[in-house]
């Protein structure tokens, strides 16, 4: 088990070096040039040479890239600017003049909430009405359940989100204009802000994880060991939860440890819609504006969460499922 | 023993049972249909644009109310006998028109990119799996790393950056450079578990060669899989050229598409929500056909459910 996980913990170092390595030079063979961004429209090619040289980029790329990994892991100096940039230095933002490591703790928190609140939400609702489902499969209720989640699949998030953001915030006012403010700092405009983009979220991925559920959980039932429950005497819950879906379970999680990591910075449309301060609202802007040692924090950050998020799911494994052996 | 004389049925291949379960399959039948017009529709946008008159790009002013802001004359987001389903504010473009040709881009980024997808990830699969050894490392490595990437993101920043490229050419290219694992790994898995069955290695000790094993012997077994993967990943592509369009980073104005429609129609929602409405019908259309026909293909090629 420990070695295991000690050979995944290196897979994954690798597998971010590599992730790393590779949007660094795309970034680098892209015709944008950071230096003419930060030296403006007018600006003279001896002038232009000199803020590459102080930004560090008339080094090789082997040589900047060098740095870059090694920033992350002691901090350095920027170029010749005498910027420091303490120890997870993922590069500086020079459109924001602001290390991008502080940039992305700063969105942190609304991407976490909001991926926190909606995965929660969709995992309970999803599984619960795809186990009603399973359970009651045939019935109405199971076509009831069946037909709003191929609807909800299909309704454009642009939709849900506009919907939302009319009948309940300018409509009937049931909700303020979402003004985020950090959890600590003031719960209620926090908790009001994020409502609607939970339901938004959470109400795409329900409909994914009704289906799954419902799938698997049918085949799980029509297995000889729940026949075998049942003729035990086990009350029908206890055949239900404790042997239909804890095998049921276990797919599942896989597909929600890589949803839940891909959320972290993924939920840019939903962040964009409603105008919250994540991750991925970061990434939009510093798209816009060329600014690429933002985008390439965030890419790695995104990294490491999927390649976390995929580490944590397979040990879990063990947990849920006893049959599960580490090798 | 009776030996009653019935009337056999023929032996049936796997293929048409899946055809004959697939036909009996009414929701996936609709959305067979519901495709086959989207499709015919978009094909067709050129000739329905010249009978209705409207270009996607003519602007019509009269259709406009310059006093109200530019939004359109009439209920409904402006839909007449002249535009029947309402026109764009401010510009007076008609929403059929951009709309058919939307879909147009939607349906061919998808279709693109799944069968580029499709050729790529049962080719790599198929070698990793039957070469197994170094091959076989490298390919599966390769997947575990695109598996990781956050391609979202990659994506929008590639397509942000670069420049003077035909912008659905490289919509193609970088969904179908990240779409391809899948399929990857579903081939590789199937081939894996066909390899050492009896008639593939039959094949092999009459002395086929390594190609004709592939095509001929293992290549079927996979049909089934990887059809109903590829069907039901359409969808996901048709969403992710939405997004990409929405966050403007896909395809480029004067050429309209759904996500960039329904982007423009974001500030318009309150005014006029027919602007906002006609994108998103099509798109959700769009979804919920090709996964009702996804789910059938799934179903009919079941060997678990009941043969009818």
């Amino acid at each position: 088990m420990i070695l295991y996980t000690l050979r995944r913990l290196g897979a994954m170092a690798l597998i971010l070096l590599a992730i790393c390595a590779i949007t660094f030079s795309v970034f680098y063979l892209l015709p944008d040039d950071p230096a003419l961004d930060a030296c403006g429209k007018t600006c003279s090619p001896e002038r232009l040479a000199d803020v590459r040289h102080a930004m560090g980029l008339d080094q090789p790329v082997v040589a900047q890239f060098a740095a870059y990994v090694t920033g992350i892991f002691t901090g350095r100096t920027l170029g010749t600017t005498g910027l420091e940039c303490a120890a997870p230095c993922l590069g500086y933002s020079w459109q924001y003049t602001t290390p991008v490591w502080d940039l992305l703790l700063d969105r942190l928190g609304a991407s976490a909430s909001l991926a926190a609140g909606a995965a929660a939400l969709w995992l309970v609702a999803g599984v619960a009405m795809g186990v009603v489902a399973a359970v009651r499969k045939g019935t109405l209720l199971d076509r009831g359940i069946v037909l709003s989640a191929l609807t909800m699949t299909s309704v454009p998030v642009y939709l849900i989100a506009a919907l939302l953001i009319y009948f309940v915030i300018l409509r009937s006012e049931l909700l303020p204009y979402p003004d985020y403010q950090p959890l600590l700092e003031d719960p209620a405009a926090w908790a009001g802000a994020l409502v609607l983009p939970w339901i938004t979220l959470a109400a795409l991925y329900a409909a994914m994880y009704i289906r799954l559920t419902r799938a698997s959980m049918i085949e799980t039932m029509a297995e000889p060991y729940i026949r075998t429950a049942r003729a035990k005497g086990l009350p029908e819950r206890t055949v239900v939860v404790k042997h239909g879906l804890r095998s049921t379970v276990t797919p599942i999680l896989t597909i929600f440890g890589i949803d839940l990591g891909g959320l972290l910075a993924g939920a840019m449309i939903t962040e964009t819609m409603f105008g919250l301060p994540g991750l991925g609202k970061l990434t939009f802007d510093a798209i816009g504006k060329s600014d690429q040692p933002v985008v390439l924090g965030v890419t790695l950050l995104a990294a490491f969460f999927i390649t976390f998020a995929n580490l944590a799911v397979d040990l879990l494994y063990g947990v849920i499922d006893p049959r599960v052996r580490y090798t | 023993m009776t030996t009653t004389p019935i009337e056999a049925a023929p032996p049936r291949s796997p293929g048409r049972l899946a055809l004959a379960r697939l036909r009996a399959d009414r929701p996936a039948m609709a959305g067979l249909v519901i495709v086959a017009v989207l499709v015919a529709l978009s094909a067709l946008a050129p000739l329905i644009t010249w009978w209705t008159g409207w270009a996607p790009e003519t602007f019509d002013k009269s259709a406009i109310d310059p006093d109200l802001g530019g939004l359109p004359r009439g209920a409904w987001g402006g839909v007449s006998a002249e535009h029947l389903l309402g026109v764009e504010p401010v510009t007076g473009r008609d929403l059929l028109a951009r709309v058919l040709y939307g879909g147009q881009v939607s349906l061919l980024v998808a279709l693109a990119a799944t069968a580029i997808t499709m050729v790529t990830g049962l080719a790599l699969g198929l070698l990793a799996g039957y070469l197994g050894g170094w091959v076989d490392t490298v390919i599966s490595r390769l997947i575990d790393l695109l598996m990781s990437f956050p391609s979202l993101i990659f994506m929008i920043a590639v397509l942000s950056v670069v420049r003077d490229v035909n912008r659905l050419v490289l919509l193609v290219t970088v969904m179908a450079v990240f779409g391809w694992t899948v399929i990857a790994r579903i081939a590789r898995g199937q081939v894996l578990t066909l390899k050492h069955r009896e008639y593939v290695e039959a094949a092999r000790v009459g002395g086929a060669m390594t190609g004709h094993v592939l095509r001929k012997e293992v290549l079927p077994g996979l049909t089934a899989p990887i059809l109903v993967y590829a069907t039901q990943s359409i969808p996901a592509y048709i969403g992710a050229e939405a997004a990409l369009s929405f966050l403007g980073v896909g395809v480029r104005p004067p050429t309209p598409s759904w996500g960039q429609m329904i982007n423009n129609a974001r500030g318009w929602f309150m005014t006029d929500p027919m602007y906002l409405a006609v994108p998103c019908f099509f798109l959700g259309l769009t979804v919920l056909a090709f996964t009702l026909l996804g789910d059938g293909l799934r179903d009919a090629f079941d060997p678990k459910e009941e043969a009818s």
